[in-house]
């Protein structure tokens, strides 16, 4: 389920039933990346009853502005709110070829959520 | 001596941000080998170009990077208000007294901040620049005869050497 296209400075934001993976990737250069981010917490909220189960939210952005991490901090807060509610919700980071850029903000975001981050390295 | 070097002066958009990512990504590469911090290099790029699209009256910037041997330069010209301009020298003036922990304290507190920027700017973009290794910035600012600004924002970041090539 596609919940928003991904377009030149925007990441794809989609949900898969079947493997009940919350995927977004892409790039993230929105100038109103909160608003963006923040329709996403939108779906999160409207569809809870779907999201239920061990949904992995999986993060791949390889390159996104200090705005659309603000916006990220916020789709991860709610994140850890599922989880602080039992739901068995976890987050992982992808980080290519040991990216310093990617590192740092997957520990920058664990250290302000206080949520592990599993980290893929591709 | 310059190894390489490109100016831009134009509009600038969202699409035209990750345009500059994907060359300078590129340039970096062919010059500098593969390494680890490409990345944050490029986010200093996408920061100011950010900057930029925000608050330039006009939205154009000139917007220029210079690979050097130990130095990646970036700048960053445009037109703004002089509420806008004041607030990014200020902003900049700022940031320049404080050390590791108190910019780290700042941006803990501006990421958690409910309220954005009247443009819709995070207030994070000079602030992350400084905190990931930038060198300086340079924030000038020159008023215009028609009451606008000229923001001229320059960015020094080292180019250290990799400990061995990454393959």
């Amino acid at each position: 389920m596609i919940i928003s296209p991904p377009t030149k400075s925007s990441p794809s934001v989609a949900f898969d039933e079947d493997t009940n993976i919350f995927k977004i990737e892409g790039m993230s250069t929105l100038v109103n990346a909160v608003e963006f981010y923040d329709s996403a917490i939108g779906w999160i909220n409207t569809n809870e009853m779907l999201l239920k189960g061990s949904v992995a939210f999986h993060f791949h952005l390889p390159y996104f502005n200090s705005a659309s991490m603000k916006g990220i901090l916020m789709l991860m807060q709610r994140i850890k709110k599922g989880i602080d509610n039992d739901y068995t919700w976890s987050i992982s980071w992808n980080v290519e070829d040991d990216d310093e850029f990617l590192l740092d903000a997957a520990e920058s975001f664990e250290d302000m959520l206080g949520v592990s981050i599993h980290l893929i390295r591709t | 001596m310059i190894d390489n070097a490109l100016r831009y002066y134009g509009k600038i958009d969202e699409g035209g941000i990750v345009d500059f990512v994907d060359l300078l990504s590129g340039v970096l590469y062919r010059n500098l080998g593969p390494r680890k911090d490409i990345r944050k290099m490029c986010s200093f790029a996408i920061e100011l170009l950010d900057n930029g699209m925000r608050y330039s009256i006009d939205s154009r910037v000139s917007f220029t990077w210079t690979i050097e041997k130990d130095r990646l330069t970036f700048e960053l010209e445009n037109q703004a208000s002089e509420s806008d301009a004041l607030r990014l020298q200020n902003h900049a003036r700022e940031l320049h007294v404080m050390d590791d922990a108190q910019r780290k304290v700042a941006f803990q507190e501006q990421i958690n901040c409910d309220q954005l920027g009247v443009k819709g700017g995070a207030g994070l973009g000079l602030l992350q620049i400084l905190r990931k290794g930038a060198l300086s910035i340079d924030i000038q600012i020159h008023k215009q005869t028609d009451q606008t600004f000229v923001c001229v924002s320059r960015i020094h970041t080292p180019l250290q050497k990799t400990e061995k090539p990454l393959v």
